[in-house]
């Protein structure tokens, strides 16, 4: 017993420490279904979103118009060929309904599994200026530099990047219940120790975040860290609308999946106002 | 201990041969089921208790034990047989000690030590294996070897896996189980034997030290570098290895544990105190002296002062004894007592004695190997305790013998030889074993011999080389 004890106070002394890298951005490719000039013209609109990378000498911006692919195996080896750092695209490519509800159509369900590149789903409609407020969302955001570096690379000088970690409150409860039938933990505790344990981790990263685009060389962006016990898609809804964030920063699969997983996908489908990085 | 009043005349009835082999027959049973303790599934307080029952009843019946009241200074007191019998100073000197390391520890003190000499090691794997081969030896001497291992093991089972280095996991965790029966040897409070002979022997704890000290910097550097040379611990090769491997540890926060900075200084306080106290009582008013109340009165005392800071908890620290140890003393305590009065500790006197008689030096040398080869596959507790009792018979011994220090370096070093020769060999296998690196009996062995051939043959010319300093 005292043996576990010990390892728990020396493996929550160990912490995860957030690793600033920049992203390399060479080449840039835009998906779109759009033909000819149209194309370039998305193409543009997407450059002055994307500022400052937009105007980032060095990088190679190209579109792939809908009259170079006709299947998803097209369009899947197009995308090998140009080797992105970075595929942007829209919902629903080639389909009538460009305004589905929750689905981000065929093409780009297939991008989003087999890209092995960050995906930049664009709504249609306006676009705002340029990159104020970036919002990275996870609910195990501690260890997660790549998402915040992604973050921070695309996020202008003096932008808010806000870090967000929602601890799923219904998956918190349900283990809680079960706790509160084992005569052998006791429930108060048991919530107070665990809450305590699973918010200060996601909080001491950001932290460390924080301290790391202090220096100088790194992106110099406003960092606000927000951590909370919560219900995660209607919360992160909540805070993108409370701070008119102008890109959501999120992981769609982990090692163990191809496919979306299901905090993403629900994400991905119900906020379609908003510009996606998906990762 | 209390004097019975029909003690002393024990002598006068001396139980017939066939008693006193009765007796040993059931002391070896009992010694037997302690070194099968695990394959019994059954605890040490549990098995010396049954062995304490069996030997008092048979003990009464057969006309053993003495009767008579107790006495206390010319007092008489009325206490059962099974009370008198027990050394109450062994018992209050730890129950004392682990109550107060334990109340200490949660200041977060210890974690910090061992975190923060993590962080000074840069995570290079040998400056980590001195490292924490130092901190198990400075752990073992002041707290107690267990909590010593326990510590030192986990850090470094966390560290070496943060470091991608637990390939060497089963290196460190050797060298550190073995180092606690080294450190052991450091202070009179560090392990059991040395409380129990030191005292018999009527060391103090000043002495313990002086004397102790030199032989376990040289042990801790001798077994340190062996265990280098035998897992091939080498340094990181290159600077971007090395910036890597520092990144790594410097992610450790050495404050986390620490919930008050003002308990933390506190107990850091209070620690040294106790250190010291316990250091200089037999030169403090009061506890000093042979009338004095003794150094188990200063470790309870410690422990209550601490004890203050959680007067609203105090049953948590309660529950955290390790009751199991200390029914084992009592019941052990009185199984010798038992075996005292049956003449079986007398009939093994003798062949102490043959052992001793064999010459001044090579008497004191095989008293000290054979010690180590009883306590490498029995518990080292019950041997230094019967030693202990059985030494004085028929010989002028001062403090300042080597008998004694014989059977104190043989009964800690003597569990270096395998995994069941000491608690805190049991706490590194079972780490071992936690962690997906386990030992077998005989790979264990045949890893530990070099090792604990090379502190008891350190052993012997030091106990040879302090004799003849002394006379």
């Amino acid at each position: 017993m005292r043996l576990d004890q010990y390892e728990s106070r020396f493996k929550r002394a160990a912490k995860s420490v957030f690793e600033y890298a920049p992203v390399p951005f060479e080449t840039v490719l835009l998906v779109t279904d759009a033909e000819g000039q149209d194309a370039e013209a998305e193409l543009e609109r997407a450059r002055a979103f994307l500022q400052p990378l937009g105007s980032t000498e060095g990088v190679r911006w190209v579109a792939l118009r809908g009259d170079q692919y006709h299947t998803s195996h097209e369009l899947v080896a197009l995308v090998s060929q140009h080797k992105p750092d970075l595929l942007i695209t829209h919902r629903s490519l080639k389909e009538a309904d460009k305004d589905p509800i929750y689905s981000l159509g065929t093409y780009l369900d297939v991008l989003t599994q087999v890209a092995p590149v960050p995906v930049l789903v664009l709504p249609s409609g306006s676009l705002p200026q340029a990159l104020k407020r970036v919002m990275v969302v996870t609910d195990h955001i501690t260890g997660d530099s790549r998402l915040i570096n992604y973050g921070a690379a695309l996020l202008g000088e003096g932008g808010d990047l806000f870090l967000t970690h929602i601890e799923d409150e219904g998956t918190f409860e349900r283990y809680l219940g079960v706790i509160s039938k084992l005569p052998s933990l006791d429930t108060e505790t048991a919530r107070r120790d665990i809450l305590e344990q699973l918010l200060k981790e996601p909080r001491e990263f950001m932290e460390s975040v924080q301290k790391a685009l202090a220096v100088p060389g790194a992106p110099q962006v406003e960092v606000e860290p927000i951590v909370r016990l919560g219900r995660s898609v209607r919360d992160y809804r909540e805070l993108v609308e409370a701070r008119q964030v102008d890109l959501l920063v999120f992981n769609t699969k982990d090692s163990a999946q191809l496919a979306m997983h299901g905090m993403a996908y629900s994400l991905a489908v119900e906020l379609k106002r908003v510009p996606l990085l998906l990762l | 201990m209390y004097l019975l009043a029909e003690a002393a005349d024990a002598a006068a009835h001396a139980p017939p041969g066939w008693v006193t082999a009765l007796f040993g027959g059931l002391l070896l049973c009992m010694v037997v089921a302690l070194a099968l303790e695990e394959k019994l599934h059954a605890k040490k307080s549990v098995i010396t208790g049954i062995g304490a029952i069996v030997c008092l009843l048979a003990g009464q019946a057969l006309d053993v034990l003495p009767e008579g009241p107790a006495l206390l200074q010319g007092h008489e007191l009325h206490l059962p047989i099974y009370v008198a019998a027990i050394d109450w100073e062994v018992i209050a000197i730890i129950l004392g000690a682990s109550l107060f390391v334990d109340v200490t520890s949660k200041s977060g003190i210890f974690t910090w030590i061992a975190v923060k000499l993590t962080k000074l090691s840069r995570g290079d794997p040998r400056r980590l294996l001195w490292f924490y081969g130092a901190l198990t030896v400075a752990f073992s001497a002041f707290l107690n070897n267990v909590t010593a291992m326990i510590i030192v093991g986990s850090l470094t089972a966390v560290s070496l896996k943060r470091l991608k280095l637990q390939g060497k996991l089963l290196g460190f965790l050797f060298v550190e189980g073995l180092m606690t029966n080294v450190g052991g040897l450091l202070t009179l409070i560090s392990s059991v034997p040395n409380i129990i002979v030191g005292n018999a022997a009527g060391i103090s704890f000043g002495r313990f030290f002086l004397v102790a000290s030199p032989y376990v910097l040289l042990a801790t550097v001798a077994s340190i570098y062996l265990g280098q040379r035998v897992f091939q611990v080498a340094p990181l090769a290159d600077d971007e290895a090395r910036a890597a491997a520092a990144a790594q540890v410097d992610a450790f926060d050495e404050n986390d544990g620490i919930r008050s900075r003002r308990f933390f200084n506190l107990a850091a306080g209070m620690f040294v105190l106790f250190i010291l106290g316990l250091a200089l009582q037999s030169q403090l008013p009061l506890v000093g002296g042979e009338h004095g109340l003794g150094m188990g009165f200063v470790a309870l005392a410690f422990a209550a002062g601490m004890l203050l800071l959680y007067k609203h908890e105090v049953d948590k620290f309660y529950a955290a004894v390790d009751w199991d140890l200390l029914a084992f003393f009592g019941c052990l305590f009185v199984v010798i007592f038992v075996m005292e009065h049956a003449a079986v500790l007398s009939t093994m006197g003798q062949g102490l004695a043959w052992l001793l008689d064999r010459g001044e030096n090579l008497g004191v040398v095989l008293l000290l190997w054979s010690a180590a080869g009883l306590s490498s596959v029995t518990d080292n507790i019950p041997l230094s305790a019967m030693l202990a009792k059985i030494l004085p018979q028929g010989r002028e011994l001062t403090a300042s013998s080597m008998e004694w220090w014989a059977v104190i370096f043989g009964a800690n070093l003597g569990g270096n030889l395998t995994p069941i020769g000491s608690a805190s060999t049991v706490v590194a296998v079972t780490i071992m074993a936690k962690q997906g690196v386990p030992v077998t009996f005989v790979r264990f062995v045949r890893l530990a011999v070099p090792f604990a051939g090379l502190q008891l043959a350190l052993a012997s010319g030091y106990v040879l080389l302090v004799k003849a300093l002394i006379t």
